[in-house]
């Protein structure tokens, strides 16, 4: 798959629409350049991808990140994109949101619970 | 003729009398001018005398009065002092009374808030103590664990939401 993560979309996007611009501008010419129908194509693939949003207590590395997503294109849908947030406050673990679903199974609630005990 | 000698001596005799009249008239006017003047004389200097007894009775009646006045004065200004000197004096010892009172009122409640003051801060810090530690003990948590150990607790948390269909 093209995209793992929704800030890879976000990315990715910016610059085909940038060069989808260029392409209506006189005197400049841009070897990349896609035509409207082209990038609607992009977006209506983008948009039937299911969305995993977690929220994580690092910026993940490449790695994680590669190795989050072919967890879940592998027990979830091969059609998944990745929404990552960082909150440091969950210690560890991950909040996670899927289709109107939230579990919260970061390390921050069993802390708590031994903050609490201390 | 001897009628006419003795008409005559009468008329000598009645001209004599009336000289002597005359003279004696002249006299007594005269007497009386001076018993009229000495008189006024005597009248002007009752007068006189009586006006002089009035101005030193005046005088003296003005001096007695200014001396009553200074006198009263003086007394008034005595017993004005002495009552004020105790009035202060009075005002003084309540003032200081009130005062102290004031003071030691003022030194308990001061002392109560400082004491409340001083367990609310004592508190306070205790609480900021635990926070510090409980974050430091978190910061030290989250910077304890390595990037494997962070994946390897993100994809527990996936098999735990898969497990419990969250996803």
């Amino acid at each position: 798959m093209l995209f793992r993560t929704k800030s890879e979309v976000v990315r990715v996007m910016a610059r085909l629409e940038e060069d989808q611009k260029n392409l209506y501008r006189v005197g400049q010419k841009s070897t990349n350049s896609i035509k409207d129908d082209q990038l609607r194509e992009i977006k209506t693939s983008i948009e039937s991808l299911r969305e995993l949003k977690l929220t994580i207590a690092i910026k993940p590395t490449e790695e994680m990140i590669e190795k989050i997503y072919n967890w879940a294109t592998k027990n979830i849908d091969p059609k998944i994109i990745l929404d990552i947030c960082v909150d440091p406050k969950i210690l560890s673990g991950a909040q996670v949101s899927f289709e109107g679903k939230f579990g919260n199974y970061g390390l921050q609630p069993r802390w708590e619970e031994y903050e609490h005990g201390i | 003729m001897i009628l006419n000698l003795f008409l005559c001596v009468i008329c000598a005799l009645c001209l004599a009398m009336a000289e002597d009249m005359r003279r004696k008239l002249k006299q007594v006017r005269g007497q009386k001018e001076i018993i009229e003047l000495a008189a006024k004389k005597r009248a002007n200097k009752i007068i006189d005398e009586a006006n002089m007894k009035a101005l030193k009775l005046v005088e003296e009646a003005k001096f007695d009065a200014e001396n009553k006045r200074k006198s009263l004065e003086a007394r008034l200004e005595a017993i004005g002092n002495s009552q004020l000197g105790e009035y202060k004096q009075n005002l003084q010892s309540v003032s200081k009374s009130i005062e102290e009172e004031f003071k030691v009122k003022a030194l308990q409640q001061v002392e109560a808030e400082i004491l409340a003051y001083k367990e609310e801060k004592m508190k306070h810090v205790q609480l900021e103590v635990e926070k510090i530690v409980k974050e430091a003990s978190r910061i030290v948590l989250g910077k304890s664990l390595s990037n494997e150990d962070h994946l390897k607790l993100i994809i527990e948390a996936l098999e735990e939401a898969r497990t419990n269909h969250v996803i």
